[in-house]
This record gives structure tokens, sequence and C-alpha cells, in this order.
């Protein structure tokens, strides 16, 4: 199938530059930034520190977190003017990108708790991610998909490549992508425990560049298909002409020094885009000694002596981590509209051996398109290529099933599908044996891995070990985790930490672990895989989003295999999240649970293969009461071949009546022989329903279905087959 | 004779890097900390020898280039402590 052309119809941006993304741009070009000293928190440590500060936004929405607001705000800046009342709400989708979300608030929380012993469980919600997603198509009305991807510093790049591959494969009309993080005590002392931090204010890609400066900001772009902006005649700012995401599977925080993960990345997107250059690049340029080098050695290796210009923005935003990704797209948009080759803020002498500088000025000069990159944590690396016109190349994708492989396990009744057939019938543990499995590991790398890290990496040798013949070129394979909490344990170890001893003594052991994404670049970094690394979060449909993020990266040929799953873990944290936290509060019962499961699945069929993966469709429930039978009519639109005859339904919680009833009528609308809740085996947790394959696997042969409902009224339904 | 705080620091090199299964008498005085050729540490693990350096002695190491010198080897960290111990 010939896929469309995403095109950028809507821009907004909040920073410490304020709220209007072209005095922003303003303030880029003639060099002047707003850092200052925060006192957003005590931080003993690092009151000396100059941050940009977001400015500009409201700070009304109590119920909301600084993260929230400052979203919010570049959200309406974005949808102002765009009028969406021709569109079916079912064909806007959501993608966000944020390293931490609303965590501020959450320490505020704990210090409460800590300190003063008095317990106000209410914003340690704002802890999940996915609430950001939740919010923004909230405010928008979306009724589409909406997750949020946590990859670190790369995070909102990752939302705009799924935002573009979403719009692309026909799947959304069009797409809000945001990009944001606020300053928190977790970012200042975990990357002061990195020694990452500029004594001063940063310096890209300069010889005496000394760390980051942190910065908070959001950046919002509405895409859209190039057919609806042409039918609701909306005012075309670029178009995505190639983008694309890969991982280092070199180090847990340390790029390559040579940048040939980077260099990669930039030849495959070109490539796919029939290109050779581009005229300007939107640099990562954070200002540490590790990146710049070995961003500029990407350059180098790919473009040799001919570098496109490239700039900088980190001194006049900072680093503002999850949305430096869309930051960067939407300066790169700026530069290309304006004819502007943006300068590099805090640069002066050139590293040793460079050849070709950072653009130290701002210049008049030819800008038609811009390469935009985001680096993050776990050499997790994203680009875009957007362009003030289309290109006649169109990418082709594949639009037939996907087929699962082989599967591992690590759950409360075992570690793989044997074991788990063997208690399901007596199941009544919750917790996980996190050693098992591990033998493989060198103790030496071993002690690095957090409990969560150690059950997905169980979980992933057998899934490997299982399907070697499909595990051929690295470079084209996909590492796809999802997740409701991320490593909520190293989390709160962290900051509880920080808190207790004023910032001293910090553990970047447990900072560098604290990512959502410290599963999947482990496991990108233990089996070498160099493919799109994610973690997708969306509460109970963590698991989906994660597929749906794989299917569509191997749709468009730029993965072709992919290792697949969900991983949440017990902690005390986690208990005190949950049990504060949406369904979990309403009438409490049962045990919280842990799990990672993760799978082998690509399009090819093969001998070893499981079972096939017909439909997966991911929308939002409308307020009426026959809703659950009108969104499972809607997904099966798109699946006419679909009949009756599903042995059975699986989903994975049904915590109170209402949402049983749900279950009940959508079971019935599906017209199944049977259903099953994995709740009752195996606890409640955000990973369940990554189970489903594996539990229709042991039933046998035939057609199964999962109808997977979030507590913020997101649905998935997956149709699948064991062969 | 064996110098006591090399030894003191080798036993908190193992405690604060978790390195189950490795005594101080593993470990020469000019045993390379890291690269394959020794113990095999890696650039977040320096930054734990930070912290501990920061905690157990009082000393602060800011500079992350400065890092990679003292962090060679134990006998190089037991200097840089005596020099700068107050």
């Amino acid at each position: 199938m010939i896929s469309e052309r995403p095109v950028v119809v809507g821009l907004g941006m909040c920073s410490s530059c304020g709220s209007d993304y072209n005095a922003a741009f303003d303030s880029l070009v003639s060099k002047k930034d707003f850092l200052q000293t925060q006192n957003l928190f005590d931080s003993p440590k690092h009151a000396h520190r100059l941050f940009a500060v977001a400015k500009g936004f409201n700070t009304g929405k109590k119920h909301y977190s600084r993260c929230a607001n400052i979203m919010l705000e570049a959200v309406s800046s974005a949808m102002s003017g765009l009028n969406l009342s021709g569109l079916d709400k079912r064909r806007i989708s959501v993608f966000v990108g944020t390293s931490i979300g609303g965590v501020y608030e959450t320490e505020n929380a704990l210090v409460k708790l800590l300190l003063e012993d008095s317990e106000e469980f209410g914003p340690l919600r704002f802890y999940e991610c996915s609430t950001l997603s939740d919010i923004a198509a909230k405010k928008i009305g979306a009724k589409g998909c909406a997750m949020t991807f946590s990859t670190a510093c790369s995070s909102s790049s990752l939302a705009l490549s799924a935002a573009c591959n979403a719009i692309a494969q026909k799947e959304a009309d069009l797409c809000l992508v945001c990009g944001v993080d606020a300053l928190s005590r977790i970012t200042v002392n975990g990357f002061g425990s990195l020694l990452l931090l500029s004594a001063d204010k940063c310096k890209p890609f300069d010889k005496h560049r000394d760390g980051i400066t942190l910065g908070e900001a959001a950046g919002a772009i509405v895409l859209s298909s190039e057919s609806a902006a042409k039918k609701l005649g909306l005012k075309i700012h670029s178009y995505a002409l190639s983008w694309g995401c890969n991982a280092d599977a070199y180090h847990a925080t340390a790029p390559l020094p040579g940048g040939e993960g980077v260099a990669n990345l930039i030849t495959e997107i070109l490539n796919r885009a029939n290109l050779s250059s581009t005229d300007c690049i939107a640099a990562h340029g954070t200002g540490t000694l590790g990146n710049d080098s070995a961003e500029y050695a990407a350059y180098k290796a790919v473009f040799g002596d001919n570098i496109p210009p490239y700039h900088s923005n980190k001194r006049l935003f900072g680093h503002t981590l999850g949305a430096s990704g869309v930051v960067n797209a939407i300066i790169g948009i700026c530069s290309i509209n304006r004819n502007i080759l943006p300068p590099t803020p805090g640069f002066s002498t050139p590293i040793d051996g460079m050849q070709t500088e950072p653009l130290k000025d701002a210049k008049n000069g030819r800008n038609e398109s811009v390469l935009a990159l985001s680096l993050g944590f776990g050499g997790n690396n994203s680009g875009i290529i957007l362009s003030k016109r289309p290109n006649e190349h169109k990418m082709p994708f594949y639009g037939g099933p996907f087929y699962v492989h082989s599967v591992g396990i690590s759950s409360p009744l075992g570690v793989s599908l044997e074991e788990v057939s063997k208690n399901i019938a007596s199941a009544n543990s919750f917790k996980c044996d996190a050693e098992r499995n591990l033998e493989s590991i060198p103790p030496l790398k071993k002690r690095k891995f957090a409990r969560l890290q150690k059950m997905v990496l169980s979980s992933g040798i057998r899934a490997v070990g299982d399907a070697k013949e499909v595990f051929k070129n690295p470079l084209k394979i996909a590492v796809c985790i999802g997740t409701g909490l991320g490593m909520v344990c190293e989390t709160g170890k962290f900051i509880e930490n920080a808190i207790i001893n004023r910032e001293a003594a910090p553990m970047p052991t447990a900072f560098t672990n604290s990512v959502h994404n410290a599963m999947s670049s482990a496991a990108a970094i233990h089996f070498g895989f160099k493919g799109l690394n994610s973690a997708a979060t969306a509460k109970e449909i963590s698991f989906e989003s994660a597929l749906w993020q794989a299917m569509s990266d191997m749709r468009l040929g730029a993965s072709n295999c992919a290792l697949v799953g969900a991983a949440d873990e017990y902690s005390q944290y986690a208990e005190r999240f949950l049990k504060t936290r949406a369904i979990y509060c309403k009438n409490f019962s049962g045990n919280l649970s842990e799990g990672a499961v993760l799978y082998s699945i690509s399009p090819d069929k093969l001998p070893i293969s499981m079972a096939k993966i017909s439909l997966l469709k991911i929308g939002r429930r409308g307020d009426s009461k026959d809703e659950e039978a009108n969104l499972i009519e809607l997904f099966l639109k798109d699946f006419p071949e679909y009949s009756n005859g599903i042995r059975c339904c699986f989903t994975p919680s049904a915590v109170n009546k209402f949402q049983g009833e749900l279950f009940q009528a959508a079971a019935t609308a599906l017209k199944v022989e049977s259903t099953f809740i994995i709740e009752d085996v195996f606890g409640k947790s955000y990973m369940n329903s990554a189970y489903a394959y594996a539990l229709a696997k042991l039933k046998g042969k035939g057609l199964y279905a999962s109808w997977s409902l979030s507590s913020s009224n997101l649905r998935a339904l997956t149709l699948f087959e064991i062969l | 004779m064996k110098d006591n705080l090399t030894e003191d620091i080798k036993n908190k090199i193992i405690s604060a890097l978790n390195l189950q299964g490795v005594s101080a008498a593993d470990i020469s005085d000019t045993t390379p900390l890291f690269g394959d050729d020794g113990l095999g540490l890696d650039s977040v693990d320096a930054l734990e020898l930070v912290v501990m350096l920061e905690k157990e002695y009082s000393i602060n190491v800011s500079e992350q280039s400065i890092a990679k010198e003292i962090f060679s080897t134990p006998a190089s960290i037991a200097e840089y402590v005596r020099k700068n111990s107050k």
C-alpha cells in the first residue's frame, strides 16, 4: 500500500522564552537566553545552577501537574485557528513524549510523606506519564488512540515518528504530538550525579563544553495527512519527508563514541526519502563531552567534508529532555519557513580536530529542508526530515498480518509457558523470582540491573532463544516494551534518597535505571538489537501500545522483526500509586502483581509461528451505554473477514461490577464462546494484557480476541489465531 | 606491608559497586578498575565511586574529566584521598 504524506498544520511551544514560538525563534536568532536559578524546590546542592524555567503558561489548574499545564499551553497555541469540525474524532490520535511527566508534584507529595509524615496521595498519580496523553486527548476531543512514550531525551521525537507512522499508514487523519518535561528534583540530582551539569551555561559543540543546562518546555505539533489538510483548507507549515528511530545498543547512558548509531539513523532516513542531504541540521547538541563529539563524528561519517550547516538551541531552551525532540522540530520548521540558518548560542571555540564548525551566528540562506535530531539515554536515537515542499517519493507500507513466533515469560506462576501451565490451576503467588533464567549473564553485568530489568531479560532470553531464525539483522530489530509505571522502584529509591539526605550522596546507577526505557535499552544492549527501541505507556493497554508501535515500524520496513512485550513490577511505590489511582481506588480488592512477557513478532509466517495477529485497534470509548458494542462494530469495519467462532476473549482486569459489565457487553458483541479475566489468575498489573497470546496458546488452536479496558477509557481490540 | 588506606578503598569499592564474589584480596593495588584487562567497571561505576569518596572521605570530585584519572587503580584513588584529605 502507498502511504499518505504527513504534513505539519499546527505549532505551539511554551519554554523559558514564553509561549510564542516565533518570539522564541527570534530569541534564538539574537542569541538572547533567559537562564536563571530556580525556586520551585529546595535544592541545597544545586542552588547556584542556572536553568531555563518555563514561562507564560496558566498555572491555575491545580488538579493538573506543572508539566501538564505547560503542555496545555503549547497545545492551545498549536490548535488555535484549526477548525477540525470536518474530521471524524475517531481519526484523531494523540502521541506524547516525556521523560518524567508530572514527577515534580509526586516529589512534593513524597516530601510531605517522608519529612512531614502527612499523606497527600493525590499528586502521586502524576508520576504516571500516560496521564499526559489522556489530558491532551481530552483537551482536543480526540477519540483515536492515545499513548505516551518515555524514552528519556528522545521521548517526543519517538512520539513524532509514531504520529507520522499513524498518518502514513492511514490509521489517523490528524495527530497531536506533544513533548514535555518540567524541572524536578530527580533530573537535577540525577544529571548532577552523572557530573553532566554545566557549571555555568552550556556550550554546545565547544572545546570547553562542560555539560548540560537543564530546561523545561513543551512543544506541540499538529500533523495531518496531506489530503485531510487540503480537504479542511489547513495551512501547511511543512512536509514530513522521512523519520525514524534506532538504538546504539551500547551503554545505559553514554553514546557510542564514534557516533555509529546516529550515522546509521541519518543514512537510513535519508535513503528512505531518496535524499542525499538536507540544507540544515537542528542538532541534539547538549554540550556534554560525550554527546557532542559522538554527534559530530556521526555527521562526519555520513556527510564527509560536506556536513550541512548545523546548530544547537540548548543554551537558549536548556536541555528540555523529553520535550527536546519536538522543540528541535519546531525550531527546524521556523528556520526553513523564515529562510534563516539559526545560530548556536554558547559556541565559540571548536572541538580539537573539528573541520566543520556549527553555525556560530544566524545566517540568511537557502533553507528548504531540515533534519531535526534527538538522542537519548540508552543510545536511543531519533530523527525527522521536514521540508518546505513535498517530494515525489512516496513510501510503500505493508498492510498484512503479523506472526508471533516465541514467548518468554517472567511471571508469579513461573518463567516459561510450561511452568505457567503447571501452576495455573493452583495460582496463589503474585511475586516473580527475578533471578531465574539469567545464568548466561556474567555477574559483573548482572549486578547493574534492577529487578524489573532482570525480569525483562529473563523473558527476553527465552523469547529470543526460541526464535533465533527471526532475529538475523541486528540493525532491523525493534525492541518495544510497554509499561504502566516504568522503573518505579528505582525512581522512588532515587527521589527518597535525595529528599532524606538533602541531595547528598545521590545514586547514579538508580538514576540511569529510573527511565522507562531502561528495560528496552537493557534488552537492546544484551542482545545487540539496534532498531527502534521504545517504552510506550498507556495504563492497562501499555502492551497493545508497544505492539502497535512495533507493528507500525515494521509496516514501513524500518525494522523487519521485533521483540515486543510489557513489564511492570510490584513495589511499595506501585502500591501507593495504584491504591490511590483510578480504578484501583474504588472497591480495591485483590492482589497487586507483576510480570514481564515478551514475544518475537514479524510479518513472516514461519514453521515455528505460534500465532497470527489479524487486527489491532486502539480507541477511546464514548459516553453512551452501548459504547462498547459501538466501538467493536467500528473496529471490525476494517476487518471484513471477521467471522464468529472466537473461542475465548481475554481481558486484563475487571476490577469492579461496572467494568465487569462493560467487558461482558464487549464479549457479547464479539459473540465469543468464553471469557478469561487475566487478573483472576495473575493478580493486578498494568502489564496483564501481554499474557493473552501465551494463555491462548495453552488453550490450543483457534480464533481468540483480547479486549483491554483502560481506566482512562481507552480500549484495545486484538483478534488473533493460535496456529 | 599492605597499605591500610588502599585496602580500605578496595573494600569500599566492592561494597559500593555490589561486586558479588570479589574480595579485596582479588584486587591488587594497581589493578586497572576500567577496561577488560582489569575489573571491567564502566563510567556509571566511576560515578558511584565519586559518591563513595564524598560519603566516606568527604572528598568532592565535580568534573568528569578528572574522575577518569583518579579512578584508574585502587592506588591512584588512595593517592588522591591522601592529597585531598583535610
